[in-house]
C-alpha cells in the first residue's frame, strides 16, 4: 500500500460566484521509501497539492490518504495528530521562528508531542544535519543554507513517514542548493522516510526516483 | 511538565521580554487598573466602612443605645434604673470639640466618670474642667487646652490620657452637660446586658416600658445606618474606578491581537508542526495571564500606595456630604487583594478570548499568508456596526428603567452597553473617517500624514481598538466633567437663590453633615436690635434618624428655599405656620419616596407625631436629607431656643461695615464665624471642589493607562512596520520623515479618540446626570456646559497622545534599514 495517496483530488478557492480552480482531478501516490518530485511553473498548484499532502488543507473534491487514513473522514484533532506524528514539513523561506536558538527550534515539535526526550533527540538531528556545533545560534546569526539545514532537522525532528519539502531551495545559491538536495536524498536513503518535493531546479528532478509534472492544476 | 515550562519559556516568556518596553507598558497599564480599585476599595473601606459613626465612639459592643429627637430628657435614667431588670445604663453627652477652635472636630464624650469602670487612664490630680484626651494627641496632663464646643470657647485641663485608639475627648457627665448646653438632657443611654440576653428580646421588653418617641436600638446602629447610606457613595466611587479597568480591558485585548498578528506566520508553522488549536488558543490567554498576574501584582502595591491620597479625597467628602467620620487605618486585606487580582486576572483574561479564539481558529495554510487579518477586520467591521446599533438601542431602553433597591444597576449597564456599542461602532467610525478626510489632510499636512493614515486604515482593527480604549477614557473624563461641572453651576444657582442675607453665622470649628453645634439665641436677638437690620433668619438642626437612615431634623425662618416646580410657594409657606407640617428636600423626598401629601412619623415630644408634608425643595447641602418645620412648630415640640445657623439681613441703604462691627461686638468672645454673603459662597464652592478631587484623580489615571497603551502599540506598529519603515528610507525618506509618520499616526489616534469620546462623553454624562446621580442621590441637576474644562481635558489628552508617539518614533528612526531589510 502506498504512504501517500491522492485520488481525484480538486482544489477550488474563491467564491460560488467566481471560482478558481487551483488544482483538478489530481491523482498520485508515494511509496513508502520513495523520493518523488512534483515540477511545474510558478502557480501551477504544487504548494496547494503539498498542502492537501501535508494534512495542512482539505482537498474540495476526491481525497487524499496519508498510511491508510483518508484525511477528509478525520477530525482537527486527529489532523493534527498525524501531521505531528507522519509528515515534516521544508518551507522554502525556512519558518524559523527568530526568537529560539537553532536548538531550541528542533525542539519545538518534540516539546508540542511532550517528548520527556526533547533535548537528546534535537541534538541528535542537528548532528544528522551536520549543523551539531551551531544549536545555540539564533536563525539570523545562519546562513540561509544552514537555517535550511535547521529546518530539515526540526522535519526530522519526530521519525515522519513523510517530509514535504516546497522549493526547499529557492531561496538559495546553487552549491548551498545541491548541498540541501543531497540532504533530502540521504532521507530517504539512510532513514527510508519519503519526500515528496516542489521543485523547479533541473538538480532537484535529478535526485527524485519519480517526477511528477503539474500544469494548470493537472497532472501532465 | 520539563516540556510544558520549556513551551511556555519559547513562545510565551521569551516573546514578552523581547519587548521589555511594550510589555512593561501592557504590565503597567493592568497595575494601574487593578491598582485603582485597589485604592478606592481600601480607601472606601478605610473612610467609610471600617469607620464607625464618630458619636458612637467609646460605646459599648452588643448592648442597647436609648436615643430621642433632641436628647433623653434625664429623668429617664431614674426611671430605667427603677425597672427590674438587670441591666447597667450608663448616661452619655455626644457633641464635638475642636482644639482652640482649629482642626479636625474631635468627638467629645461625656460619660459616668465613676461608672465607666472599663476606662483606663493614668491618674491625675484635681483640676478645673477636666479631660480626659487620647495619647495621640499629644497632650501632657497637667496641660491646659482651649476648646471650642459650639459657640464657647473655655479653657480645660487635660487629666489623663485615655487608652483607646478612637480620636476621642472624653469629660464627666456633669460637665459635659454643663458645656454643651444640654443640662437635664442625655444624648443616649447605653444599655449593658446580661450576658447571654437576646437583643431583641430586651428591646422588645425596654419599649414597652417607655414612651414611643423613645428609639432603642442595638449598639452600633448609627454606624450601620451610615453605612448603609454611604453604600450608594461607595457604589458610584466604585463603579467609576472600575473605568481605568476596562480600559486596561482594551489594551489586553490590544496587546494580544498584535500579538496573534505578529505572530501569525509563526502559529502557521507551530500548527505544522503539530500544536492544535486549543494548543495556539491556550498560548495567547497563557501570555494574558503572565501580564495579568504581574500587573496585579503591581497593581496591589501601587493600590495600597495610592490609597493614602484617595482616603484624605474621600475622607473630605464624606465629612461634607454624609458623617463625622475618622478614617481608619489602611489594611490591605486578604479578600481586597484577592479581589482586586481576580478582577484583574478575568478581565484581562476575558479580554483576550476573543483575539486568542481567532489565531485558534485560523487554518495553518491561511496563516502563513499575508494581509488577510485586515481582510477579518474589515469584513467585521459591517458586522459589528449592527452589534453597536443593537447594543446602543439596549442601552436606551435600560437607561429609563427605574433603580433597583436604590442601585442604579439598570443604568450601569446602560453605560457598559454604551460604551460596548460605542466600541464596535469604531471600525465603521474609522473606514468614514479615512475615507473623507484622505484628501484633506494630504493637502494639508502633505505625504507623510497621508501614509499615516494609511497605516492606520491598513491596520483598522488595531486603531479600532486603540481608538476604543482612549476614548473610552475621554469620555470618562468628558462625562464626568460635565457632571461635575453641571453639578457646580446648579450649586451655584441654588445659592443665589437660597444665600440672599447679607452675613452669616454659624459656631467655629469646622462644619460637617451632622454636627449641629449651636449658639445662643441671645446672639440673634442682640443681632436683630442693630440698626440697619432688617430681618434675622434662625435655624435650629437635629440629626435623626428617618426609616433606619440618617436625616436632619431643622426649624426655621425659611424664605429663601426655592421649591420643586408647580408648587405654590405662598400656599407652602401659609400652611407650614398651621400644624403639624414640614417640607422635606430633594434627597430626602427622593430617598424616602415621599412628596407633597405623604404623611412621615417623627418621633417628638413622647409620641410618633405625624406630619404632612406640604412641599419639596432644592438642597445641595448634604445628601443625608432634611426636614424642615417653621421655627415656631419646631420650638413646641424642642423648646431649646439656641440656633445652629442665623442669616441677617439688611435694609437697603444699611452700612454693611458698621453692621459687621455691630455683630462683631455681640459675639465677640463667644467662637463664632462671620462670614460675609460672597466669602460664604465661595468657601461652598471650595468645599464643593474638594468634594469632586477624588474623581478627577481617577480620570487623571485612566487616561494615563489608554496613554500608556497607545505608547505601547505604536511601539508595535512600528516594530512591525519596521520593514515598511526602512525602505521608505531606501527610498529616500529622511529620518526626519519617519518620525512625522509616526507622529501623524499618533495625533490621527488622539484626533479619534477625542472626537468619539466628546460624543460618548456627552451621552454618559446625560445618564450620569439624569439616571445614575438622581436614583443614587436624588439630586436635580441642571444640564451645563463646563466648555473651558472640556477644551482643557480634550487639549491635554491630544497632547498627551502626540508626546507617547515620541518614544515609537524615536524607535523607528534609530533603526538601521541595512539591517532590518536583511532580517526580513
Amino acid at each position: 500500500m502506498a504512504l501517500l495517496e491522492v485520488r481525484n483530488a480538486g482544489k477550488v478557492y474563491g467564491t460560488q460566484s467566481s471560482p478558481v480552480t487551483a488544482l483538478a482531478d489530481v491523482s498520485l501516490s508515494v511509496a513508502a521509501g520513495e523520493f518523488v518530485a512534483l515540477v511545474g511553473r510558478s502557480g501551477c498548484g504544487k504548494s496547494t497539492l503539498l498542502n492537501l499532502c501535508g494534512a495542512m488543507d482539505f482537498p474540495s473534491s476526491g481525497e487524499v490518504s496519508i498510511d491508510g487514513q483518508v484525511t477528509n473522514k478525520l477530525s482537527d484533532t486527529a489532523l493534527t495528530r498525524l501531521r505531528r506524528e507522519k509528515i515534516g514539513f521544508v518551507f522554502q523561506s525556512f519558518q524559523l521562528l527568530h526568537t529560539l536558538t537553532a536548538l531550541a527550534n528542533v525542539e519545538l515539535p518534540l516539546l508540542i508531542a511532550r517528548r520527556a526526550d526533547a533535548r537528546r533527540v534535537a541534538e541528535e538531528r542537528l548532528g544528522w544535519v551536520e549543523m551539531a556545533g551551531y544549536g545555540d545560534r539564533f536563525p539570523h546569526q545562519l546562513s540561509g543554507g544552514q537555517q535550511q539545514r535547521i529546518a530539515i532537522a526540526r522535519a526530522l525532528a519526530q521519525d515522519p513517514r513523510l517530509v514535504l519539502a516546497d522549493e526547499p531551495t529557492g531561496n538559495l545559491d546553487t552549491a548551498t542548493a545541491n548541498t540541501i538536495l543531497r540532504l533530502l536524498r540521504r532521507i530517504v536513503d539512510e532513514l527510508a522516510v519519503s519526500v515528496l518535493l516542489a521543485t523547479h531546479s533541473r538538480e532537484g528532478l535529478a535526485v527524485a526516483d519519480r517526477v511528477i509534472s503539474l500544469r494548470d492544476g493537472k497532472i501532465e | 511538565m520539563k516540556s510544558r515550562w520549556l513551551l511556555f519559556e519559547r513562545l510565551i516568556l521569551l516573546p514578552l521580554l523581547r519587548e521589555p518596553v511594550r510589555t512593561s507598558l501592557t504590565v503597567f497599564a493592568v497595575a494601574l487598573g487593578v491598582g485603582v480599585v485597589v485604592a478606592i476599595d481600601l480607601a472606601g473601606q478605610a473612610a467609610t466602612g471600617s469607620f464607625h459613626s464618630s458619636l458612637e465612639s467609646l460605646a459599648g459592643r452588643g448592648g442597647l443605645t436609648i436615643t430621642a429627637t433632641g436628647g433623653v430628657d434625664e429623668w429617664l435614667l431614674g426611671k430605667l434604673a427603677r425597672l427590674p431588670y438587670p441591666l447597667e445604663f450608663s448616661p452619655r453627652i455626644e457633641d464635638f470639640a475642636s482644639l482652640d477652635g482649629k482642626g479636625e472636630a474631635l468627638p467629645f464624650i461625656g460619660l459616668d466618670w465613676v461608672g465607666s469602670g472599663r476606662m483606663r487612664w493614668q491618674a491625675g490630680g484635681a483640676f478645673a474642667n477636666p479631660i480626659l484626651v487620647v495619647r495621640s494627641l499629644h497632650l501632657e496632663p497637667g496641660q491646659h487646652v482651649r476648646l471650642l464646643i459650639n459657640d464657647a470657647l473655655r479653657e480645660y485641663t487635660v487629666a489623663g490620657i485615655l487608652d483607646s485608639e478612637e480620636n476621642v475627648i472624653v469629660a464627666d457627665i456633669g460637665m459635659a452637660q454643663r458645656v454643651t448646653g444640654k443640662v437635664g438632657k442625655l444624648d443616649s443611654i447605653e444599655v449593658r446586658l446580661p450576658a447571654d440576653a437576646s437583643t431583641d428580646w430586651w428591646r422588645e421588653t425596654l419599649e414597652r416600658d417607655l414612651p414611643v418617641s423613645i428609639r432603642i436600638a442595638p449598639e452600633g446602629s448609627r454606624s450601620v445606618a451610615n453605612r448603609k447610606m454611604l453604600t450608594a457613595f461607595r457604589s458610584n466611587l466604585q463603579v467609576l474606578s472600575y473605568i481605568a479597568l476596562i480600559v486596561g480591558a482594551f489594551l489586553i485585548y490590544n496587546s494580544i491581537s498584535v500579538s496573534v498578528v505578529r505572530r501569525r506566520n509563526e502559529i502557521g508553522v507551530l500548527r505544522a508542526l503539530g500544536a492544535t488549536r486549543a494548543f495556539i488558543g491556550g498560548g495567547f490567554l497563557t501570555e494574558a495571564l503572565v501580564v495579568a498576574m504581574i500587573g496585579s501584582a503591581f497593581g496591589l502595591a501601587i493600590g495600597r500606595l495610592m490609597a493614602v491620597g484617595a482616603v484624605r479625597l474621600i475622607g473630605t467628602t464624606v465629612n461634607a456630604l454624609y458623617v463625622s467620620s475618622q478614617p481608619g487605618g489602611i489594611e490591605l486585606t486578604f479578600t481586597t487583594a484577592a479581589v482586586g487580582v481576580a478582577l484583574g486576572l478575568s478581565v484581562s483574561v476575558l479580554a483576550a478570548l476573543a483575539p486568542a479564539a481567532e489565531a485558534a481558529r485560523v487554518a495553518p495554510v491561511e496563516a502563513m499568508a499575508r494581509g488577510r487579518e485586515e481582510f477579518v477586520a474589515a469584513q467585521r467591521s459591517s458586522r459589528t456596526r449592527w452589534w453597536a446599533v443593537l447594543l446602543l438601542a439596549t442601552s436606551a431602553v435600560l437607561s429609563q428603567l427605574p433603580p433597583v433597591k436604590r442601585q442604579p444597576l439598570f443604568a450601569y449597564c446602560a453605560v457598559l452597553l454604551l460604551i460596548a456599542g460605542t466600541a464596535l461602532a469604531i471600525p465603521s467610525v474609522v473606514s468614514q473617517f479615512v475615507r473623507f478626510s484622505a484628501p484633506a489632510i494630504e493637502k494639508l499636512l502633505g505625504a507623510e500624514a497621508l501614509l499615516a493614515l494609511g497605516s492606520l486604515r491598513a491596520g483598522l482593527g488595531r486603531t479600532s481598538i486603540l481608538t476604543a480604549a482612549l476614548s473610552t477614557a475621554v469620555a470618562m473624563t468628558v462625562s464626568v466633567g460635565i457632571m461635575v461641572g453641571s453639578f457646580r453651576e446648579t450649586v451655584a444657582v441654588w445659592m443665589d437663590n437660597q444665600l440672599q442675607a447679607d452675613f452669616y453665622l454659624r459656631p467655629a470649628g469646622p462644619a460637617g453633615a451632622d454636627r449641629h453645634p449651636t449658639m445662643s439665641a441671645d446672639v440673634a436677638n442682640r443681632i436683630e436690635r442693630l440698626p440697619g437690620v432688617r430681618a434675622v433668619d434662625r435655624l435650629r438642626a437635629y440629626a435623626i434618624s428617618y426609616e433606619g437612615l440618617p436625616a436632619t431634623l431643622a426649624g426655621g425662618d425659611t424664605r429663601s428655599i426655592r421649591f420643586l416646580p408647580r408648587e405654590n410657594r405662598a400656599s407652602i409657606f401659609a400652611q407650614l405656620e398651621t400644624g403639624d407640617t414640614c417640607v422635606v428636600s430633594e434627597p430626602f423626598a427622593n430617598k424616602h419616596n415621599v412628596g407633597p401629601g405623604s404623611k412621615i412619623l417623627l418621633p417628638l415630644a413622647g409620641v410618633n407625631r405625624p406630619f404632612r408634608v406640604v412641599g419639596v425643595y432644592y438642597d445641595y447641602s448634604t445628601e443625608r436629607g432634611f426636614v424642615l418645620l417653621s421655627r415656631r412648630m419646631l420650638l413646641k415640640y424642642l423648646p431649646d431656643p439656641a440656633v445652629s445657623s442665623i442669616a441677617v439681613y439688611l435694609n437697603s441703604g444699611a452700612d454693611a461695615t458698621a453692621v459687621h462691627e455691630g455683630i462683631a461686638r455681640i459675639i465677640g468672645g463667644r467662637g463664632i464665624l462671620l462670614s460675609p454673603n460672597a466669602r460664604l459662597r465661595r468657601g461652598a464652592l471650595e468645599v464643593f471642589d474638594r468634594t469632586f478631587r477624588i474623581t478627577y484623580a481617577l480620570e487623571a489615571v485612566a487616561i494615563a493607562v489608554a496613554v500608556m497603551g497607545i505608547a505601547g502599540a505604536l511601539l508595535a506598529m512600528v516594530i512591525d512596520r519596521r520593514r515598511e519603515l526602512a525602505l521608505i528610507r531606501f527610498l529616500g525618506g529622511a529620518q526626519s520623515q519617519v518620525r512625522r509618520i509616526i507622529l501623524f499616526e499618533a495625533g490621527l489616534l488622539g484626533l479619534l479618540a477625542n472626537g468619539i469620546g466628546l460624543m460618548l462623553g456627552i451621552l454618559l454624562s446625560l445618564i450620569l446626570i439624569f439616571v445614575i446621580n438622581k436614583q443614587s442621590f436624588g439630586w436635580t441637576i441642571q444640564f451645563h456646559w463646563p466648555v473651558a474644562m472640556l477644551l482643557a481635558a480634550l487639549t491635554g489628552v491630544y497632547v498627551a497622545t502626540v508626546l507617547a508617539g515620541l518614544f515609537p518614533a524615536r524607535t523607528a528612526v534609530r533603526m538601521n534599514p541595512i539591517e532590518v531589510i536583511h532580517e526580513a
